[in-house]
């Protein structure tokens, strides 16, 4: 195990280098950094310093072989600013791992649990429903959905939380929410029952209610009422006791991780729905049930496990997927990320900053896939690594 | 997909051969009668393929729509009142969706339904130029390397392997700058295809590496069939199923990346528009004139959708397992 991850750890350093130069080829013939100095006048000293200090008087392979040198050290070298990349990109680093990282633990979570109650539960509504939502999100463009989020769940939600009154439609949303809870937690479980269906039902709803008013007498007296932010990653200068501002990070992070994880949500339960319909008419399936093991057993035991494997791989192979999704949800909820350092350096045809955002990526889709590997001799016992 | 129909069985067959000659021309019997049998109706391949995809309800529902909305987007242009490059006096800017602007206009004064059936044209083709060109592509890697294996498939895969590390997005955003300005649809799909090939790739691959070892390809290269006849004459054929799925899906991807690539401004440059643009450029307006927004929005979620059905139904239809009963 130690020497197969490290293996594949070696394995990965030439994929990396190969890629930098791809990049950096690609980057550095792509505009002109230059451009704002050029036109600016009397510029000609500064244009000089500029050209100096980016090392733009060398060939590129000059500069391939100058930048490779300084990342060995640790030295990622100087953005079109002439402001070192390292500490931004340490920074973005965090604040795009906190949002990749959550988004990916919910849309497995979710997805598995989707996934394998629409297969256990084929061609019942709650299957059907869940085909629709994960066939809706998998169409739908991920700026398109952000900015519904924003309005519908961030300004309209504060708005109804600055002043909660139960309007019809907001009585209908809360009771429709509960009612959806209610039917799916009636839907699973070994045996379905409609008088548990109706009692989720009726709980979820009295929850619901509940909620919405403990929410309004929560806010009434904070100095802020806005819950849910759609503005970058923390309130500016924002400064509280550590739960405050634990939920000031929530209220930032919420919304972007709902969009990020919807895509990849919709993708894992289709595939896991698919995976487990494989396992659950497989004969090994039939003989653990003629056995007599309880069918929850069987689902969680037998079908479920050999079921993730297909599941594990796809993971892995969908978060350069995740990446970019990141890229355009920071965007769209101007947070300060990855997406931001990479999209930027394009615009200022700056090589640094786009091969930083690169080296980071690739080595986490690397590291990513050596999981999925490492996952996969976990549940599948005929795969050995070594 | 064996289809039982009712034809005269075997004795009756018979004695009708029979019939004229030795019966005093007594005349074949009628088809008609207690003793008929079930016979089997042969059918192709690529028949059973047609038949089951016209029984998939929603694919072809999907079909329909889709046809209806690519033909809207190149026919209904051609007689508009307006081009979606006409910009109507300020007067008429920021009008809400009526009878003479179904879809509002927007602030500059483009009338939106102009725009949006402009931006779906464009849409639509760079998908479509996508989707064949990473098919291309994608089945040329994969047939060479799972064909030919040793050090081509070692060299490409790892090539593959390469690409795959970088998110999509990222090179086609880093392509895209290349070609800044410049918003032909073919640069920007040639941009798309570049990070779209590795799927197909990959999926064309592993069926040449199995089907290489079939005794149907033992048998051409025994007959003295060249490489290039057993890849595109004896193996190609067994694996268009897969193909046309992957490009059916890859269409589908390729207006969603587009429309991303367009927000991150690497894609379709204005004047001219795509839905992604549209959407991009429409979002902040979306409290203050929400027509802007919705209807460029939906019809990307309408073609991405109706796509992916297809690709479904397709899936559905090349499945050989599906002849028995639906599970």
């Amino acid at each position: 195990m130690f020497a197969f991850v490290t293996r594949r750890l070696l394995v990965a350093i030439p994929i990396l280098f190969l890629a930098s130069i791809l990049v950096f080829v690609l980057v550095a013939n792509a505009g002109d950094p230059l451009e704002n100095l050029r036109t600016r006048p009397n510029g000609q000293a500064a244009l000089q310093a500029k050209i100096k200090q980016l090392h733009l008087d060398k060939s590129v392979p000059e500069r391939y072989v100058l930048w490779i040198k300084g990342f060995v050290k640790g030295d990622m070298g100087k953005n079109a600013q002439g402001v070192p990349v390292r500490p931004n990109l340490t920074r973005a680093m965090f604040t795009t791992l906190r949002l990749v990282l959550a988004a990916t633990f919910v849309s497995i979570m979710l997805g598995l649990l989707v996934g394998v109650i629409s297969a256990v539960r084929q061609y019942t509504a709650f299957d059907y429903g869940a085909t629709f939502f994960a066939f809706l999100f998998y169409a739908m463009p991920v700026f398109w959905f952000a900015v519904l989020l924003k309005e519908f769940g961030a300004i309209k939600l504060n708005d109804w939380l600055a002043n909660v009154s139960f309007s019809w439609i907001g009585l209908s949303a809360v009771a429709f929410v509960g009612l959806a809870v209610g039917l799916f937690l009636g839907n699973i479980g070994e045996r379905r029952s409609r008088r548990r269906a109706t009692l989720g039902a009726l709980i979820g709803l009295g929850a619901g209610i509940g909620v919405g008013a403990l929410l309004r007498v929560a806010f009434q007296h904070h100095h802020y009422s806005r819950l849910i932010s759609t503005v970058g990653p923390q309130t500016p200068g924002f400064k509280g006791s550590f739960f405050a501002r634990m939920g000031d990070y929530a209220g930032h992070m919420i919304l972007p991780t709902v969009t990020l994880a919807a895509i990849s949500f919709a993708v894992y339960s289709r595939f896991q729905r698919a995976s487990m319909l494989d396992t659950m008419s497989s004969d090994y399936v039939r003989t653990a049930r003629s056995k007599g093991i309880s069918e929850r057993r069987v689902i969680l035991r037998h079908a479920f496990r050999t079921a993730l494997i297909p599941v594990a791989t796809y993971v892995a192979l969908d978060f350069g997927a995740v990446m970019a999704g990141a890229i355009i949800t920071e965007t769209v909820f101007a947070w300060k990320g990855m997406g931001s350092l990479f999209l930027t350096g394009l615009k200022d045809s700056d090589v640094n900053s786009v091969l930083a955002f690169l080296m980071v990526t690739a080595t986490l889709v690397i590291v990513f896939n050596i999981l999925a590997d490492v996952a996969y001799a976990y549940l599948d016992p005929r795969i050995r690594l070594d | 997909m064996t289809e039982i129909t009712k034809r005269p069985g075997p004795l009756e067959t018979l004695r009708r051969a029979n019939g004229a000659a030795d019966d005093n021309g007594a005349g074949p019997l009628p088809a008609a009668g207690p003793e008929r049998e079930f016979t089997v109706k042969a059918r192709s391949q690529s028949q059973m393929v047609v038949r089951r995809f016209f029984r998939h309800r929603l694919a072809m529902i999907s079909l329909t729509v889709l046809v209806l909305v690519a033909a809207a987007a190149f026919i209904i242009p051609l007689f508009w009142k307006y081009d979606y490059k006409t910009i109507l006096p300020t007067a008429e800017s920021n009008a809400r969706p009526s009878w003479t602007h179904p879809f509002g206009t927007d602030t500059i004064g483009h009338d939106m339904f102009a725009q949006t059936l402009r931006g779906a044209q464009r849409s639509l083709e760079i998908a479509l130029l996508v989707s064949v060109g990473a098919t291309i592509i994608g089945v040329l890697v994969g047939a060479t390397a799972g064909y030919f294996r040793g050090w081509a498939d070692a060299a490409l895969m790892r090539f593959t392997d390469l690409v795959l590390t970088i998110p999509a997005l990222a090179i086609a955003a880093t392509l895209g700058f290349q070609i800044r300005g410049s918003g032909s649809s073919w640069l920007i799909a040639a941009v798309l295809v570049a990070t779209f090939w590795m799927s197909t790739a990959r999926i064309i691959r592993g069926e040449f590496l199995s089907l290489r070892e079939k005794e149907f390809v033992e048998a051409a290269r025994a007959s003295g069939a060249s490489d290039r006849r057993i890849i595109f004459k004896h193996i190609l054929p067994n694996v268009i199923g897969p193909m046309i799925v992957a490009a059916t899906l890859a269409v589908a991807l390729a207006i969603l990346t587009e429309t991303a690539l367009s927000f991150v401004g690497a894609g379709v440059k204005e004047p001219d528009t795509s839905l992604g643009l549209l959407v991009a450029t429409n979002q902040r307006a979306f409290r203050t004139r929400p027509w802007l927004f919705w209807y460029p929005g939906l019809l990307i979620i309408v073609i991405a959708l109706t796509i992916n059905f297809i690709g479904d139904g397709l899936r559905d239809a090349f499945d050989p397992k599906q002849t028995r009963v639906r599970a």
